[in-house]
């Protein structure tokens, strides 16, 4: 207060304007259709047990009729199309993914999964999402994973749609407390993709762990 | 060399010893700091005005506030930016909307400088998410010469085309 008396600055003054934008900026929200709302709109998930993980054979049917991702076409979705694996699925088609799609409900909501559980999708050659931004996925990624920031999500619309819904993805971003794996899960998922998990320890455990990056 | 004070009709008055002082009281620097100061706020505030979602992840990658803090924030600080971004730009309470700058500066920076330290890259979220700039020192020298604009007009006031 008395630097504000010695620089002959009006503090009512200041209360006044930030009160009254703050007001200004409440109301905007309040009838804005897409202002924010003050419970967070990340889910808090629940954890995927490994009999869900492993002993399902969903798992390996939807692996077995996922067409090649090279079909992913889109080059901002796919920034290393040397390293996704094409003839992997010869059999795929777009009739048996219709139906997988129709039969398959999913887990109900995206599943948290740990370091090993993510590895062991890894192994299964299941699609990894990169949700950071275009320059932390530059920087280094899990190995045939793919960029799909989630500030950007929007951009990338057209080519999501051109992920079968029944693909199993396991989407990841910086580690642990970061969100922007949850809120891309939850909006994959809103869009129909069901066999969604969110690898927890997102790119700093797996880097720790020494397992392929690129 | 003569240098025009702010408040300064051409009469003579006292020049001050320090050159830089000078400097700082001349009424067309001080326009000028204003009119980046307020245009820079402006912009940043109507950037996360149209993007209320994206400016919120930007806060919340900083990892420093709870959610219920950071949703507050992220309706009402780019009101108070637009605000006193617009009040600066045609000299209104040149003082108190550059102090209100200067702080929200200042804790910008802090929390920038917080990020480099525990090495986090994110997204600065500085103009919403319009010009994907990243936390690092070129971001903090930019801030630090804002804060100084904004230290300046808070002390020595502008009200060269003032309404």
């Amino acid at each position: 207060m008395h630097i504000f008396h010695l620089m002959k600055i009006n503090f009512t003054k200041i209360l006044t304007i930030i009160v009254l934008s703050s007001l200004l900026g409440l109301v905007y929200n309040y009838i804005n259709p897409s202002g924010l709302k003050f419970t967070s709109n990340v889910k808090e998930l629940r954890w995927a047990t490994d009999s869900v993980l492993i002993s399902s054979n969903k798992l390996k049917d939807t692996l077995k009729l996922h067409p090649p991702l090279n079909q992913l076409s889109g080059t901002k979705i796919s920034p290393d199309k040397k390293n996704v694996k094409v003839d992997k699925y010869p059999n795929a088609t777009n009739t048996k993914v219709k139906k997988n799609e129709s039969e398959d409900t999913g887990f109900g909501e995206p599943l948290l999964i740990n370091l090993e559980q993510a590895y062991k999708l890894y192994q299964m050659d299941m699609l990894f999402i990169d949700a950071r931004d275009g320059a932390d996925y530059n920087e280094g990624h899990i190995k045939k994973s793919l960029s799909l920031p989630y500030h950007e999500f929007d951009n990338y619309k057209t080519v999501i749609t051109k992920i079968p819904k029944s693909q199993t993805i396991i989407v990841y971003c910086g580690g642990d407390d970061c969100e922007l794996s949850k809120a891309l899960a939850n909006r994959l998922f809103f869009l129909g993709y069901h066999n969604i998990y969110v690898f927890s320890g997102g790119w700093g455990q797996w880097k720790s762990a020494g397992y392929p990056t690129e | 060399m003569y240098f025009p004070e702010a408040g300064d009709n051409g009469s003579p008055q006292v020049i001050p010893r320090n050159d830089m002082k000078k400097l700082i009281s001349n009424i067309y620097i001080l326009f000028l700091m204003r009119i980046i100061l307020s245009l820079v706020f402006i912009f940043a505030g109507i950037e996360k005005i149209i993007s209320p979602a994206g400016f919120s992840e930007s806060i919340s990658n900083y990892r420093l506030l709870p959610s219920t803090i950071i949703i507050f924030s992220a309706i009402t600080l780019p009101w108070v930016e637009l605000f006193t971004g617009i009040l600066l730009l045609f000299g209104i309470s040149v003082k108190e909307n550059a102090a209100i700058i200067t702080a929200l500066l200042v804790v910008f920076t802090l929390a920038v400088i917080i990020s480099i330290l525990r090495g986090l890259s994110i997204d600065c979220g500085c103009f919403g998410t319009a010009l994907g700039e990243r936390v690092g020192l070129l971001k903090v020298t930019e801030n630090v010469l804002l804060i100084l604009f904004g230290m300046v007009l808070a002390r020595t006031d502008s009200d060269y085309l003032k309404l």
